[in-house]
């Protein structure tokens, strides 16, 4: 229970309160460190993350810039990852395509973990018939499996970044509802729940004054493996060609085309491959970290 | 326990109905005039009246809805707006079973496997052997399938050539070797995506049941070790794991769009893909409510399976 | 006689992090054969690292560092997992704490008996199966056909633990370890266990470690008792001795901190000070030093030898000379203290008539498909008043519904029925329908101390919440802080704590700051459900009090509840006595002590083990376990285990309330006149021999 704040232990609540937060980001970096693997799985995505904010305006290239007399070149100093039967410098498009598979499944799972945790903390403190209607609805909507209703969603509404975006959020949101409804359950006959509600708290701070703290080590766990999730669903979209649009370069979509001419060009496969690869372990690796850090054994 | 079976028969009908209703509802969003569509845009007034007099679009919403479930239950499953308009239902059906073929096989490959890893995960918590198997599980089950499928395709099929794969599967003749061949490579690659899934569940569930104070009273009954883990701690801690064995199948049966996509597989999913990319209605639904159907069994069989093999709620 | 086992100066050291930590230090006990030894010590003694260290099972992370421990002289710190295999289950057996979760809920009853024989005397399947039968009957179970064919989970409690001694004694072990084995049972249940227990020990001649936390028990069981404190042995002694003249400080406080029935209301308990070291922090000199009122400056620096002070008799301490010699005198009376409290007066501070809930409302599938109500009437028609300054006990075993008729006051449960009148003004029985100013009259104190605060706010952020919340005017920051700290002092905790985390309190100082909370407001009435029942004998006798203290200073009501009637009476000066959703008997507290008393009443104090080998229990003992509240037995609710049961009209008939004088009440069809006279010359009890 006392997780999240163990690591600022004998410090006291009078510290000022950016004090206290970076004194928290010190010890949660170097309980990670613990976990070497974690810690790395971290600091990449870092990295990506930074690559997705920063890589338009490092990237030597355009996405679609056409470089005259460098169709097909094998990965040099000059081009890292190599170039594709247009002379398109694949540095470049990975580079530039970094931002929509972080924005996207970033927003998505943003909007899945907000929506849900409200959802989740009201019906699982609630509970009664609310609960069973919410959570049987809920229910209804993950008994159809993940891909199937993101094609029929996406092939009626159309392949668009907000399309993707409603996609997850509707896959994702009733999962991240039933893991903080059934931690929510754990503590909601806790006795600092009942002396809240006997000294007349309203709803809106018992929720989130309350209960929030302590549903925040499920909840981060939870935040990273749907983003790792939100990533490998936005790929597997752009691989079959319902992801975004060309001509912005989508990683699924740069791995799919590229097969084609694996024969004489296989960088331009591998390295978009690769990405997508460490981004997800990436994050799987940090999911996995801050689950030792809460001790948290949810579902995986 | 007849009770309970019938409590969830219940609710197998009403997902299926409140299912049915949410992507008949998605289906009707498509947007644009889907016979112009598919008809292109030579076709005459007549021809467009006529198409949608022949598939009921005329009809209003809820008298279509009814339509087409009322058929769908009776085995009319309407036809393809494709050219010749095939009928949907051998097509899908066939499709299931090649998919089911696939399922099969990943289900051979990666179940005994994972346990496997999954219980030597945990009885030797936290040695260098736990910690491997951790990251490779943590790492093969992030890698979409379209990387580990095409890694297999590159690296085994067009790079060992004497093991003869082929790079593209097709549906198995009835000999073992023509199954192993045209099946171990999507099968291994479903099962990357199963293998750390199940294996990590796995582990936990021994774990969990590690310390739970039975294990001491066999171990203080004097029981040998490896009946305390094999008697006493697996047969509780496998449980969720059964659990989740049961629901992957509904994966494997219409999830695996990519896999399908990547090695050129004719299974359902790839079905469903062609489907959405030609809006052919009918032929979605359909494949849609087999895939969903399949989902809600395995979802059933999970639970049925679950409380047959635990006295807790099977004598409720 | 040489003993079955014997420990020599054995030390368990547990790996934390990096370090290593002692846990158990240089501890020796002998345990002679048909003795039952007991192990008493609070939560962190030790006690049960040691007694499953005696069967050589330790922990993962724990090692024995030394010392030896000798079963019919044959070292077990040397042998192998693979040797001790062949000793566990066979000539050492456990009986465990928490049956349920000790047996495999997979397996039948009769395949987790049988495996034992089995394994050990190469018994068949059939042979196995008929002698797991057989164990049963012996075990007083009712049936035993058809419970060996039973999971786990399909019988009560008191069941269960009647299975695992079953299966510790199939194959006539040479010692017994029993690990807290009532703790988890119902005091009638547990009375009925612990007699089953110790007939069927003697029978088969074994020997039997009895660990608890209850001195009470171990008093009734054990012919000799063992006390640990921070990991060490502090005294050893034939009971008897213990108990009259204890010879070690530790030992004396702790006795002297049980509250018993009927000392009188205005005694204080004497108290232990502070808490038990943790594992990192164990004291160099004495262990008990930072807590012994009577410690000198050498305790701190030199740990004391265990000395051999007459036969059978060992202690730890600087002074135990002093103290046989009645040189030292310690305070172990009870505390007269001067009544600072007007009297409880008439006035009522709370009135509730008539209250009822019940549970279970149907699930939305049940209501669409039909089927049973699948009700519980947890309190049904319930009427209590509480006097100003004064104190209702509310007595009750598990499914007694005494917590939810509290909770029904507070409307954390809302009733279905019932008027409720606070100060003189009718409440609403829905929290939103109470004002701010009703609920500042009202508060609880909950049960579990690891809940009852939210352990992301420290203790000064709690306080300060409810004072601003339910103050009624605005306060300034340092007005609060004032406040706060007045309230940490009136718990006798330093300002120090209200910059703490739950996290860093003990359970009993969490206890403390939960009380803090409900006085922040001024309160009315205090509720306060089982506040004691999870913490050390020691620590609740200060929980209990500053209770006292409370009430006299601020002249607040309470309703306490709890199992434990000997705790009840130290505060309460009315008690009320419940079974399946209704009060049997009601009165002042030295009424229900005396007869007449209700059958249930009676049986409920004869279960109450008495702190002293000397008193004999009575010998009421209930058989059966309570009917499920769904399912209500009909005329009077205790016919099924009543023993004063007189005939059908107790199965037909709702009993009525009798009077007997002084507004104490009894619902029983015994007039009387009749209960006074056979509850003064109890029935002769024929108890079977139990053998094995
Ligand atoms: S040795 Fe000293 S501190 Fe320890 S119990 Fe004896 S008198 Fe108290
Ligand atoms: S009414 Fe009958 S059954 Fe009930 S307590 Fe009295 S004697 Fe016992």
């Amino acid at each position: 229970m006392s997780t999240l704040r163990s690591g600022v232990e004998s410090k006291r609540a009078s510290r000022p309160f950016y004090v206290r937060a970076l004194l928290a980001v010190v010890s949660f970096f170097r309980r990670l460190a613990r976990h070497p693997v974690s810690l790395v799985g971290t600091l990449l995505v870092i990295a990506f993350v930074l690559l997705a904010l920063f890589g338009p305006n490092i990237a030597p290239h355009r996405f679609d810039d056409l470089i005259r007399g460098a169709a097909r070149q094998s990965p040099s100093l000059e081009f890292p990852f190599g170039t594709d039967r247009l002379g398109r410098d694949i540095f470049s498009r990975v580079l530039w395509g970094a931002r929509e598979i972080i924005a996207i499944p970033g927003i998505a799972t943003a909007i899945s973990v907000f929506l849900g945790t409200c959802v989740g903390l009201f019906v699982g403190y609630y509970g009664g018939w609310i609960d069973e209607l919410i959570s049987r609805a809920l229910d209804s909507l993950l008994s159809i499996p993940a891909l199937v209703l993101a094609l029929v969603m996406l092939g009626t509404i159309g392949p668009s970044p907000v399309g993707i975006i409603i996609v997850i959020v509707l896959l994702y949101m009733p999962i991240v509802t039933r893991v903080i409804r059934s931690a929510t359950l754990n503590i909601r006959n806790s006795g600092f729940i009942e002396a809240a509600k006997l000294r007349g708290e309203s709803l809106p701070y018992i929720l989130f004054g309350e209960i929030l703290p302590s549903v925040l080590p499920a909840l981060t766990v939870e935040a990273a493996l749907r983003f790792s999730y939100a990533i490998f669903l936005t790929a597997s979209l752009g691989f079959l060609g319902l992801g975004v649009q060309p001509p912005s370069p989508d990683w699924g979509r740069m791995v799919s085309e590229s097969r084609a001419n694996y024969a004489r060009t296989p960088w331009e496969l591998w390295f978009p491959a690769g990405a997508i690869a460490s981004l997800v372990i990436g994050v799987n690796l940090m999911a996995d970290g801050l689950r030792r850090i809460f001790r948290y054994e949810g579902q995986f | 326990m007849s009770r309970y079976i019938v409590r969830r028969l219940l609710l197998l009908a009403v997902t299926m109905l409140v299912t049915s209703l949410i992507i008949f509802g998605l289906t009707q969003v498509i947007p644009g005039d889907v016979p112009r569509l598919i008809l292109g845009r030579e076709a005459g007034e007549q021809a467009l009246a006529d198409f949608r007099a022949e598939f009921g679009l005329d009809d209003p919403l809820p008298v279509q809805y009814v339509n087409w479930l009322g058929g769908f239950v009776t085995g009319d499953w309407g036809r393809s707006f494709t050219s010749g308009n095939p009928a949907v239902r051998p097509l899908v059906m066939e499709r299931l079973g090649n998919s089911m073929r696939l399922a099969t096989m990943t289900l051979i490959i990666s179940v005994p496997i994972s346990i496997l890893l999954g219980v030597l995960a945990a009885l030797w918590e936290d040695s260098w052997l736990d910690n491997l198997i951790s990251v490779l599980s943590l790492s093969v089950v992030g890698l979409p399938e379209f990387v580990t499928g095409l890694l297999l395709i590159n690296g085994i099929a067009l790079g060992i050539k004497s093991l003869g794969l082929p790079a593209t599967s097709s549906v198995p003749d009835g000999t073992l070797e023509d199954w192993i061949r045209q099946l171990i490579l999507p099968s291994l690659t479903a099962t990357f995506v199963l293998l750390g899934y199940i294996a990590r569940l796995t582990r936990a569930g021994v774990l969990d049941e590690l310390k739970k104070p039975y294990v001491r009273t066999a171990t203080l009954k004097g029981l040998p070790y490896h009946v305390v883990i094999f008697k006493h701690v697996l047969r509780n801690a496998l449980l969720p794991t059964i659990t989740v064995i049961a629901l992957s199948v509904g994966w494997l049966i219409g999830g695996l769009v990519v896999i399908e996509n990547v090695y050129n597989y004719p299974g359902l999913g790839a079905l469903m893909v062609d489907a959405v990319k030609q809006k052919n209605l009918l032929m979605l639904q359909a494949i849609v409510m087999v895939t969903i159907f399949f989902f809600a069994l395995a979802n059933l069989a999970a639970d049925l399976l679950y409380a047959v093999l635990n006295p807790r709620i099977r004598l409720e | 006689m040489t003993p079955v086992i014997e420990v020599n100066n054995l030390s368990i050291d547990y790996q934390l992090g990096k370090r290593w930590l002692n846990a158990i230090r240089d501890v020796s006990l002998c345990i002679d054969p048909f003795e039952i030894h007991g192990l008493v010590g609070e939560s962190g003694s030790g006690k049960s690292t040691l007694a499953l260290a005696l069967m050589r099972y330790l922990a993962g992370n724990a090692r024995i560092s030394s010392g030896e421990i000798l079963l019919d002289g044959e070292n077990l710190v040397s042998k192998s997992e693979h040797e001790m295999r062949q000793i566990w289950g066979k000539k050492l057996s456990l009986v465990p704490q928490d049956p349920l979760a000790a047996l495999n809920p997979s397996y039948t009853i009769g395949e987790q008996i049988a495996e034992v024989t089995r394994l050990h005397e190469g018994l068949s399947k059939q042979q196995a199966f008929s002698r797991a039968v057989e164990l049963l009957a012996k075990v007083k179970i009712a049936d035993p056909e058809a419970v060996v064919r039973r999971y786990p989970h399909q019988l009560s409690g008191g069941m269960q633990q009647r299975v695992t001694i079953a299966m510790a004694l199939s194959t006539q072990p040479r010692l017994l370890v029993l690990d807290e084995p009532t703790t988890a049972l119902d005091v009638t249940t547990q009375a009925v266990i612990l007699d089953l227990f110790r007939d069927l020990i003697h029978d088969n001649k074994a020997a039997a470690l009895y660990v608890s936390h209850d001195l009470g028990a171990i008093a009734q069981m054990c012919d000799r008792v063992t006390v640990m404190y921070g990991g060490e042995v502090m005294a050893s002694a034939p009971v008897h001795p213990l108990y009259a003249a204890p010879l070690h400080p530790y030992t004396m406080g702790l006795l002297a901190s049980i509250p018993r029935p009927t000392e009188g209301v205005e005694t204080r308990l004497p108290t232990i000070d502070g808490v038990a070291p943790s594992l990192a922090e164990r004291p160099a000199g004495c262990v008990f030093a930072p807590r012994c009122p009577v410690a000198l400056p050498i305790c701190f620096d030199e740990k004391p030898p265990l000395e051999t002070i007459d036969t059978g008799r060992m202690g730890k301490c600087h002074r135990w000379r002093e103290i046989r010699s009645g040189e030292l005198v310690m305070q172990t009376a009870p505390l007269e203290k001067v009544a600072t409290s007007l009297p409880p007066d008439d006035n009522y501070v709370l009135m509730a008539g008539g209250v009822s809930k019940r549970f279970g409302s149907p699930s939305l599938f049940r209501r669409l498909v039909g089927g049973d109500s699948g009700y519980v009437q947890a309190v049904d028609d319930v009427s209590v008043r509480v006097r100003a300054r004064s104190t209702l006990g509310l007595v009750g075993e598990s499914g007694s519904g005494k917590t939810t008729l509290a909770r029904s006051i507070v409307a954390l449960e809302v009733a279905d029925d019932g008027q409720m009148t606070l100060l003189d003004m009718p409440i609403a029985n829905t929290l939103a329908g109470r004002s701010q100013a009703v609920l500042r009259e009202l508060q609880m104190v909950f049960q579990n101390p690891n809940d009852t605060l939210n352990p992301y706010q420290t203790v000064g952020q709690a306080l300060a919440r409810t004072i601003r919340r339910l103050s009624g005017r605005a306060m300034i920051q340092t007005e609060i802080r004032a406040k706060v700290n007045d309230l940490l002092d009136e718990v006798r905790l330093t300002a120090e704590y209200a910059d703490r985390y739950p996290a860093e309190l003990s359970g009993g100082e969490k206890q403390r700051v939960a009380i803090a909370r409900a006085f922040a407001t001024d309160p009315a009435l205090v509720i306060a459900d089982e506040p004691t029942s999870s913490l050390d004998v020691s620590v609740q006798a200060v929980v209990l009090n500053l209770l006292k203290d409370l009430r006299a200073r601020e002249g607040a009501s309470y309703i306490l509840i709890s199992h434990d009637l000997a705790a009840v009476s130290y505060l309460a000066d009315w008690i009320a006595v419940m079974y399946l959703g209704q009060i049997v008997e009601e009165g002042d507290t030295e009424d229900v002590y005396q007869a007449p008393s209700h059958p249930y009443t009676e049986a409920l104090l004869s279960a109450i083990p008495a702190p002293d080998p000397t008193v004999q229990r009575g010998n009421i003992r209930l058989e059966g376990d309570v009917p499920s509240p769904r399912n209500v037995p009909s005329g009077c609710r205790f016919h099924t285990r009543c023993p004063r049961k007189i005939g059908a009209i107790c199965e037909t008939q709702e009993p009525p309330w009798l009077d007997a004088g002084g507004g104490h009440r009894i619902r029983c069809h015994i007039p009387i006149d009749e209960l006074i006279a056979m509850q003064s010359t109890p029935p002769d009890s024929e108890r079977d021999e139990v053998s094995l």
